[in-house]
């Protein structure tokens, strides 16, 4: 049996989905967290779990939520599992109404009871279930309660008895449904009256679904009989606010009979909270203070210390059990230098950084799950709109800060075709993870009393980049409408340590799982690499092939500072995985520890020049995984090479400008 | 005597050298496999050290596909 999860967004939907399948897919406070459907194995073992990204009706606005809307139509399926936030019931029924016409089976999962509970708000889910004609069982999708019985509810009602709770939307739209039914003819399965109804209000998808079999002009003629027969009965309205009007009052009987408002709570704390964190003049420098803090201990308080203690463990004991092995064994000196200058080096020099990739992850898991994310966004948009975005782009450029692939993957919840494509492109100067142990290493060498400042500055100069960008690039390449702002606002949650760390993990793990997979890999071709050259085996580095590939790029590098072939060589690694720059740097320049690697980092590079560096990777180039989600999500290789291109440019442009500037200023 | 160590040496040395091929090509061979792995979920826009890796599966219900 195929179920399908639907409801409004931010409603805990796939957190439902994760407690029912036992799986762990994206949960996050706001709306837009699902942009595709996921399928997963309900613990019964036989049924499928479909979640949806969330919808507030099935006549869609933006990509994600067509998602939705496609699926309606094309997809089969047997049960419909609708989450309602008990906390917003009346704006939740208006799509539960929606479903409730497609005539599906469906079961209500009422969530959130706990909030509701928490703001005087009471809902007799059997009261609820007996106006609906639909069972009714709430639940607490964050904690698990009740999902038990919401479980045994879905195997229960697989054949459901009709439904009883219809819309009266009046004569003239009964009269057009009618009028459908007989045009169709039982040519779909898909019910007459939800297709009338969806296409009445406007709903494009379902327009295209009924030119299949009916065409263009009988549709308009069925439209306009009832536009004018409902002027005629006086109706104002557009025909879409005349339908939601009706579904309004229905709903208002429907809530009269179901919620009990025990006591109005006096301001809720979220709204005490918002007079700062949304504050029209404190709202940016709050967050950049915070930005700063969770630097300040990534790279100064905590993270600093334990890569540190983890450096001397690996370059310690661990080389030296490995050694030992080695010499057990006889190794050749081949293999020696193999496993000790190539893999040790390379995969030890991005592990080190595994505290401090952990210590961001877990930042971002908290932006996502508190409700802050929502609330940056907001403070974010009128720096946005004078960029040619709106705020809600900012979303998926911090998402961006953790990995740019779903970063971009968000961009989906973006209404304009312009303001997506522009978003997607930009996305990719959001400083990921990847880049951090960059940062540190250089940070930690040049600059070591202001880490967490220098950290913050390429962050912020990564945003201000874009937003330049995107201002020029709306004027110039990608002209279009712009949408209007609308987000909303969820409550804020005090997170559970258990999923906090759950989603850190997820996030990290990649990290650590990388190290062990691609990095090395690359550690052993790039010392291979280093290791070989014309002049045969166990050249002087400086006569490898690794120096001439690097080589090439050097006198291209060297007007922005860094003109070296190790550095050329460590750029070219990066397109495939950022973090392989670090790795590639620490076979190039092998020495036994992070300290000694950034004491030989000073005569290789000015600080000048290893800030240049710095901006350089921040901006240079997508990695193979961004490039190729871009193309994926833009459908177009002018536009990926488009990213590739101008994010080069610019990167050299600006790395210029620093080093050169910074010269002409006296700081070399 | 002198002839029993030469032999227990030359054994020595063709198990060590066993051991270098053996450590060498596993090496090379995971290395090459891993490298492979990753280009290839790479070129297909899954992240490994993205959250959402295992359902990147866009395009199954990609709304690009109605244009
Ligand atoms: N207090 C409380 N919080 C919940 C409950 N269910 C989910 N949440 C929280 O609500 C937020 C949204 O959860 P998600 O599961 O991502 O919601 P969704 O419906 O999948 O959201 P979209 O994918 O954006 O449509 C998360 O911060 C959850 O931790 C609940 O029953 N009670
Ligand atoms: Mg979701």
């Amino acid at each position: 049996m195929d179920i399908a999860l639907i409801g409004n967004p931010n409603t805990g939907k796939t957190s439902l989905f994760n407690n029912l399948t036992g799986s762990y897919e994206y949960v996050g406070n706001w709306s837009g967290v699902t942009v595709e459907k996921k399928v997963g194995i309900l613990k019964n073992q036989r049924d499928q779990l479909i979640d949806l990204p969330g919808v507030y009706t099935l006549n869609p606005l933006s990509k994600d939520e067509g998602v939705v809307t496609i699926f309606f139509l094309n997809e089969p399926f047997d049960m419909l599992l609708n989450i309602l936030d008990a906390s917003q019931l009346r704006r939740n029924l208006h799509l539960t109404i929606q479903l409730l016409e497609f005539g599906a089976p469906i079961v209500i999962g009422l969530n959130m009871v706990d909030v509701a509970g928490n703001r005087g708000i009471k809902i007799d889910s059997r009261n609820l279930s007996a106006c609906l004609g639909v069972p009714v069982v709430p639940v607490v999708a964050r904690t698990g309660k009740g999902c038990d019985s919401l479980a045994e509810m879905i195997s229960a009602e697989a054949g459901q008895p009709d439904i009883a709770f219809e819309v009266d939307y009046g004569p003239a739209v009964e009269k057009a449904t009618a009028a459908l039914k007989e045009k169709l003819a039982g040519r779909t399965k898909i019910p007459a009256r939800w297709l009338a109804i969806q296409f009445l209000e406007g709903n494009q998808y379902v327009r295209e679904f009924l030119l299949n079999f009916i065409g263009g002009s009988e549709l308009n003629e069925l439209l306009e009989f009832v536009e004018t027969q409902l002027k005629t009965d006086g109706v104002k309205e557009t025909l879409e606010q005349y339908m939601y009007r009706k579904r309004s009052e229905a709903i208002e009987t429907v809530v009269a009979r179901s919620m009990v408002r025990t006591e109005g709570a006096g301001t809720p704390l979220s709204e005490k909270i918002d007079r700062i964190a949304t504050n029209k003049i404190l709202g940016i420098p709050l967050f950049l203070l915070l930005m700063y803090l969770m630097f300040m201990l990534t790279f100064d308080w905590l993270g600093f210390p334990l890569s540190d203690a983890l450096d001397a463990v690996i370059t310690g004991p661990v080389t030296d059990w490995i050694s030992a092995g080695l010499a057990a064994v006889g190794a050749s000196e081949f293999i020696n230098a193999l496993i000790l200058d190539g893999i040790v080096a390379g995969v030890g020099g991005v592990l080190v950084f595994v505290p401090q990739i952990f210590i961001l992850f877990f930042f971002i898991s908290l932006l996502e799950d508190s409700g802050y994310m929502a609330r940056v966004a907001l403070v974010m948009d009128r720096v946005m709109e004078a960029a040619g975005l709106n705020g809600k782009a900012f979303i998926p450029m911090m998402i961006g800060f953790g990995c740019n692939v779903p970063g971009i993957m968000a961009a989906r919840t973006i209404e304009t075709p312009k303001e997506r494509l522009l978003t997607i492109l930009l996305t990719p100067l959001m400083s990921c993870s990847a880049r951090l142990p960059v940062y540190a290493l250089f940070a930690g060498a040049f600059f070591a009393g202001d880490k967490a400042l220098i950290v913050l500055s390429l962050y912020v100069l990564g945003i201000v980049v874009a937003l330049i960008l995107a201002k020029i690039f709306s004027i110039t390449v990608l002209k279009g409408e712009t949408s209007l702002f609308v987000i909303e606002l969820p409550p804020y949650r005090v997170p559970q340590i258990q999923a906090l760390w759950r989603s850190t993990w997820e996030k990290g793990k990649g990290f650590v799982k990388k190290a062990g997979t691609f990095i090395f890999a690359g550690s052993v071709l790039i010392w291979l690499l280093s290791y070989a050259g014309p002049g045969g085996l166990k050249v002087p580095m400086d006569d490898s092939y690794l120096a001439m590939i690097g080589g090439i790029f050097a006198p291209i590098f060297a007007p922005i500072g860094f003109g070296t072939w190790q550095a050329g060589a460590s750029l070219l690694t990066g397109f495939l995985a950022k973090e392989s720059i670090i790795s590639t740097m620490n076979i190039i320049y092998f020495v036994p520890d992070e300290a000694t690697l950034q004491g030989l980092l000073s005569q290789h590079f000015t600080p000048l020049a290893a800030y240049s560096f710095m901006v350089f990777i921040l901006l240079y180039v997508p990695c193979l995984a961004t490039a190729a989600t871009i193309y994926k999500e833009t459908g177009s290789r002018r536009w990926t090479a488009f990213s590739i291109g101008y994010a080069l440019l610019i990167a050299y442009l600006l790395s210029f400008i620093v080093y050169q500037g910074g010269k002409l200023a006296g700081w070399a | 005597m002198l002839d029993g160590l030469k032999k227990a040496n030359a054994k020595g040395m063709v198990s060590e050298m066993i051991a270098n091929i053996i450590i060498g090509s596993a090496i090379f061979g995971y290395a090459g496999w891993a490298f492979y792995k990753f280009i290839k979920k790479s070129k297909q826009g899954k992240c490994a050290a993205c959250s959402i890796k295992g359902s990147c599966s866009s395009n199954a219900c990609g709304p690009e596909k109605r244009k």
